[in-house]
């Protein structure tokens, strides 16, 4: 990894600005990551679809299955072009055998429901580790913006049904009229059939858009968990100071390049200007390094790969994925008419077959005349039961898990409490600053001649008062005018009415120098509206 | 060698007319899709409080009058609510709000009512095809400020409102301020503020390695570097000259990107 070359700009982010990172990196490379998409699971899907034409859920079931092996495509190809590398086609097809045998059993069945995924497969493709290094990484990693990368993932599945459903509709609104005979019996029979059975013809259709659609969201998905990823490790490893400075001592480097040359041509002695050269270069040699662990990715893991072909554990795997689905299709290659023709007639039986799931029922109401009633009625509930569990256990799950589905803003809607001023227009007004009684010692002050002194001890001690008590939050940059505004806003508690007399006179003494009259500052003294330690 | 024009960034830089550049934290469709999620949720909680509550008064008023005035009430949320809370003072709709988004101009400056009208008006396009706002979705994608459709015609962007949480992991400060040999820039001084400021996120070698970056700066390297750089980040942070001071001392920006 060269951190100079890398082409967006790295600087800790905030969670959501994080993924919206990563679908800018996506929307860079758009078409590319689409085409690498499909480079990975075009032909797959293509023998799946063929394998279970007559059943496309089970091909829509499958395909989901697999949509890690694209991920890892669109991934190589943004972390690639992070670093401000295109992956020559070389690399992708290499690449290609790679997304699917890849610990196949964990990512592909163990894990293959963590919604922590965008940004799990990042670690494991673009860090090579494995076992408890994985875990630990993962869990380091995924301490910041799980949230965001559980709402990522929930939304892009979401949208991918809901878009895929879009395309359906769309396509049935614009089959030509006058050749939509089939399309319309199909639709006829759905009707009829009710919501769950659907017709062979539009079960096809729904899953051809909803693969589209899957790749699109996945695509996208991708990319955000990519960019959460790269601000995880903005954040914990300082990729932007690094670079700041990396850049800083390049500056220095000309600057001091510069001096020395100007030095060496004024002064003879051109061993002292030699110095600095020398640093120059021990800070240009300094790199990032990959034995650090800042990027052991793709040396590590290409190396760790032509390590496997040369042992040839590699050839030994490849020879058993492709001896996965063909050896089943070729099994059934030789009788292929006869077998679909018996398939066909059984189609009739499964007429029987329904019948025969009304069997239970009918089994069910003679038990309730034979067995009574009671039987019925503990079945009832205990399958209302089962249901209540699957609901709480669902709500448990959420309740335990609830830090992943925190949605980023609520965090940062916390407000910081305003911290109470200490200073106000440049007058001390912390409580400890202040008299005990402070008309008291104003009218003191006053009496003793100290006119500015008495006002300015009165105002500043209304301010203190006013911030103490909790009832205005006045900042330290306010002016007197902001003062009475945020008094006013607060209404009564705060004496608004008092208030505005004290700095209307105090106004008039600090700016023009106008001294009120002794039975104004009485009456302000009398009048003062705050709870005192009088006495005390 | 990339410039950084060329750099993808999720900031996006404005000129305003007096030839002051801002950055605005443009907010991405994931997000305010959740946002759209919480004002639905809002809509259809008033619409069914009002519904009932008017479903009573109906029983006394007459059926056809109430369900005149529900299809009116329904028609105003569908097509006003956000119009109105956008074009009001906070620039953005409750779910927005909850959110931390805000809808502004191009330029950064609160939305008029005539933009609120033309970009809430045209969420029936983004909304196609089915009310799936796939339009929506593809326009927001493949746009450099996420922009749907109803945004481009207004000529506006959804901004984060707050600025992110920035921890302050400080490691233990160093035993005397330094002074910097040369003069920085903003973005330097900011990157050594930060590198004192975070530095307790990083473990010991990698605070290192990253210092070594800087030797150049610190005229030492390891954890001789560190702490000479510490040192000149605590100068910087508590006892430079603020403006103008010396002959080379900056003002430093400390909040470095608003809105």
């Amino acid at each position: 990894m060269r951190l100079d070359a890398v082409t967006a700009e790295l600087r800790p982010r905030s969670d959501w600005e994080a993924v919206d990172l990563g679908l800018a990196l996506v929307r860079r490379d758009f078409w590319r990551c689409l085409v690498m998409w499909w480079l990975a699971l075009g032909l797959p899907a293509l023998l799946a679809g063929w394998w279970w034409w007559d059943s496309p859920g089970y091909f829509l079931l499958m395909f989901w299955w697999c949509k890690p092996a694209g991920s890892r495509m669109v991934l190589l190809q943004l972390s690639r072009r992070l670093f401000g590398e295109q992956p020559p086609w070389r690399v992708i097809w290499r690449e290609l055998p790679r997304v699917w045998w890849r610990r196949f059993f964990f990512r592909f069945i163990v894990a293959r429901w963590s919604p922590g995924l965008p940004v799990a497969l990042a670690v494991e493709d673009l860090e090579g580790l494995r076992g408890k290094d994985y875990a630990r990484r993962v869990r380091q990693v995924a301490r910041r913006g799980n949230g965001a990368v559980v709402w990522t993932y929930l939304t892009a599945e979401f949208s991918a049904g809901w878009f895929g459903l879009a395309l359906f509709g769309v396509i049935s609104m614009l089959v030509p009229e006058g050749q939509d005979a089939l399309w319309t019996q199909a639709l006829e029979e759905w009707g009829a059939s009710g919501p769950f059975d659907v017709p062979l013809l539009l079960m096809r259709s729904i899953a051809a858009c909803m693969i589209v659609a899957m790749s699109l969201a996945d695509v996208f998905l991708t990319g955000a968990g990519f960019g959460l990823y790269v601000n995880t490790r903005t954040w914990i490893e300082g990729w932007d100071v690094e670079l700041a400075f990396r850049r800083l001592s390049e500056r220095l480097a000309k600057v001091l390049g510069v001096l020395a040359l100007t030095a060496w041509c004024w002064l003879p002695a051109a061993s002292e200007a030699v110095e600095p050269n020398g640093a120059l270069d021990r800070a240009g040699i300094v790199h990032l390094g990959g034995e650090r662990g800042i990027l052991p990715v793709r040396e590590e893991s290409a190396s760790r790969w032509s390590a496997l072909e040369t042992t040839g554990r590699m050839p030994v795997i490849h020879d058993r994925q492709d001896a996965y689905l063909p050896a089943k299709m070729t099994d059934l290659d030789g009788p292929t008419p006869h077998s679909i023709i018996e398939q066909v007639k059984a189609q009739k039986e499964f007429v029987v077959h329904k019948v025969r799931l009304r069997l239970p029922k009918s089994e069910g109401l003679h038990r309730s005349r034979t067995g009574g009633w009671f039987g019925q009625l503990l079945g009832n509930m205990l399958e209302w039961f089962a249901y209540g569990l699957a609901v709480a256990f669902i709500v448990w799950l959420c309740w335990k898990y609830r830090y992943l589905l925190a949605l980023g803003g609520w965090r940062d809607n916390v407000r910081p409490q305003p911290i109470a001023a200490r200073v106000v227009m440049g007058m001390d007004v912390t409580p400890q600053s202040l008299p005990a009684d402070i008309p008291g010692a104003v009218w003191h002050l006053w009496q003793a001649g100290q006119r500015k002194e008495a006002l300015s001890l009165l105002y500043r001690g209304a301010i203190s008062r006013l911030i103490e008590h909790g009832q205005v939050e006045i900042q330290q940059a306010d002016t007197e005018g902001d003062c009475l505004r945020r008094v006013q806003q607060v209404g009564t508690p705060a004496h608004p009415g008092y208030f505005s007399g004290l700095t209307r006179v105090w106004i008039a003494q600090a700016y023009a120098g106008q001294i009120p009259a002794d039975a104004v500052v009485e009456s302000l003294c009398r009048e003062w509206p705050f709870v005192e330690r009088r006495g005390a | 060698m990339n410039t950084a024009a060329d750099k993808l960034d999720t900031l996006q830089a404005v000129e305003l007319a007096e030839g002051v550049v801002i950055r605005l934290r443009v907010a991405g469709p994931i997000l305010r899709a959740g946002a759209y999620a919480l004002d639905m949720l809002i809509r259809v909680g008033v619409l069914l409080v009002a519904s009932l509550c008017l479903g009573w008064l109906g029983i006394a008023v007459g059926e056809r009058l109430v369900g005149g005035v529900l299809m009116l009430a329904w028609f105003l949320m569908e097509w006003f609510y956000p119009v109105i809370f956008e074009a009001g003072k906070r620039g953005a709709t409750p779910g927005k709000r909850i959110l931390g988004l805000r809808v502004v101009q191009a330029s950064g400056s609160p939305i008029s009512l005539g933009q609120a009208v033309l970009r809430n008006f045209l969420r029936w396009i983004d909304g196609m095809p089915f009310f799936t706002y796939g339009f929506g979705m593809a326009s927001c994608l493949s746009t450099r400020h996420f922009q749907r459709l109803g945004d481009l015609a207004a000529g506006t962007v959804v901004i984060y409102e707050r600025a992110p949480v920035m921890p302050i992991l400080p490691v233990a400060p160093a035993m005397a301020a330094l002074p910097l040999p040369v003069g920085l820039s903003a973005d330097e001084t900011r990157a050594l503020v930060s590198f004192r400021e975070r530095a307790d996120l990083w473990p010991a070698a990698r605070r290192e390695e990253i210092a070594d970056q800087a030797g150049l700066l610190s005229g030492a390297s390891g954890a001789a570097g560190v702490s000479r750089l510490l040192a000149m980040a605590d100068w910087v942070r508590e006892k430079r000259p603020v403006a103008g001071g010396g002959g080379h001392a900056r003002h430093v920006r400390k909040k470095e990107d608003g809105r």
